[in-house]
């Protein structure tokens, strides 16, 4: 088990996984007596324990019970795992534990370097500079005679977090998206206003509700209504013809075929006339002196 | 396994479900509105069609027809359905008069006729409404 702290130089280990002690330098801690009995209460309100006192960042709560009091540890698993990569151990920790753990266990100053030592303040891990000591006997960390405490945290644990934090924005993502899909799902099937008009139409027209009494009439009317509108545009084409001086001689319109012998006589320009009837879309059957014959298909 | 793992692929398969159902009611809405649109287009098509060539808006108009022109030179002989008109005797303005009537009445013409005689014109008129 090591103390990793700032100041300490880099390791080299070779393949062993080795366990970590953090000091103060990363973590932020505070101990709170509260009247709660489970340590899932207490992770829920950590992070309102630590309201304005936490760096910029993303934290994670260590949280366990000590005698009457809540300890809260907070600490930034970038900056640890920062940490780590800079003394040589970043793939070589396997748990990480923080000294304010060992608490019970120490009662001598650690020493963390040539200026600074660990101190037990108050029931609580402290650096202070080894000036302030006084000549007090100062020890490495050693783990003899100290008692391993059970709970740790991990960085494949921390990954996990992560993980999880990412897995329930996606969930949300997905239920959010489900809820829009269903409800608009939900509202495609219920849109009824076009029934509505449809449903007036055909109350106000009972005898058109069937799609095939509609087609039939349809058909009907259709074939009435071209037949009819294409006898009355002969008619009114030839009474446009009338106004060169032509005189109806004889006219017929029977079923779909049209007959209609004009005389000429008094047409100044039997020519221009002539052009008139073609482009009219009408066919001279039969062309002399005085009579035009124009015969077709409706 | 694990539980998330299984709640993060079933609410991959609930959005993806719900997706697929509303891809289907949008697929059913759009096709219905298709297929409504086009009845009312029909519908409103054929009610349109009736009101021009339905007897009843005919019946008024053939009333007209008659009027216009002085009874010595019409013979009408009209039946539930059918008319037949026999107007002899017209001049150019008459005829002309009688034509535009027609084009503008919603009857079915089954057989037109008109020819001079002596400077004047006849015409007979087979209709249907």
């Amino acid at each position: 088990m090591i103390l990793v702290h700032r100041s300490m130089s880099k390791l080299s280990i070779v393949d062993k996984k080795v366990d970590i002690v953090l000091t103060p330098q990363d973590y932020i801690l505070k101990k709170e007596a509260l009247p709660i009995k489970y340590e899932y209460q207490a992770k829920k309100i950590a992070m309102s324990i630590f309201d304005d006192i936490l760096d910029d960042g993303v934290y994670s709560f260590f949280v366990y019970k000590y005698q009457e009091e809540w300890i809260f540890i907070a600490y930034n698993i970038d900056n640890i795992i920062n940490l780590l990569k800079e003394k040589g151990l970043s793939d070589k920790v396997r748990y990480i534990y923080f000294i304010q753990q060992f608490i019970d266990s120490i009662d001598t100053p650690i020493r963390l370097d040539d200026l600074q030592a660990i101190v037990s303040l108050d029931k609580t891990m402290t650096i202070v500079p080894i000036t302030t000591l006084n000549n007090a006997q100062i020890v490495d960390f050693d783990l003899q005679n100290i008692k391993i405490p059970k709970k740790h945290i991990t960085l494949k644990q921390e990954k996990q977090n992560i993980d999880n934090k990412i897995l329930w924005i996606f969930s949300l993502i997905f239920i959010v998206f489900s809820m829009i899909y269903l409800y608009q799902g939900y509202r495609y099937q219920n849109v009824s206003d076009m029934d509505e008009k449809l449903n007036t139409l055909i109350s106000k027209y009972p005898n058109l509700q069937s799609s095939y009494a509609r087609d039939n009439l349809l058909k009907k009317y259709k074939l009435i209504d071209l037949q009819e509108r294409k006898k009355r545009n002969i008619i009114k084409n030839i009474s446009l013809l009338l106004k060169q001086k032509a005189q109806i001689d004889e006219l017929r319109i029977k079923n779909d075929i049209y007959m209609v012998r004009l005389n000429i006589k008094n047409v100044r320009n039997i020519t221009n006339f002539k052009k008139k009837i073609l482009d009219k879309q009408m066919k001279i059957k039969e062309d002399t002196k005085d009579y035009i014959t124009i015969e077709g298909k409706l | 396994m694990t539980n998330k793992t299984v709640i993060f692929v079933l609410l991959i398969a609930i959005t993806l479900g719900s997706y697929f159902y509303k891809s289907v009611q949008q697929d059913k809405f759009y096709h219905k509105i298709k297929e409504q649109n086009k009845q009312i287009i029909q519908l409103d098509e054929v009610v349109s069609l009736q009101k021009i060539w339905s007897p009843k808006n005919t019946k008024k108009d053939l009333k007209k027809l008659k009027q216009i022109i002085k009874p010595e030179k019409v013979k009408w002989v009209q039946s539930s359905h059918k008319l037949e008109v026999k107007y002899s005797n017209l001049d150019a303005k008459e005829l002309n008069k009688i034509l535009n009537k027609i084009l503008n009445t919603a009857i079915q013409i089954k057989d037109l006729k008109i020819y001079q005689k002596d400077d004047k014109y006849n015409m007979e008129i087979l209709s249907k409404w």
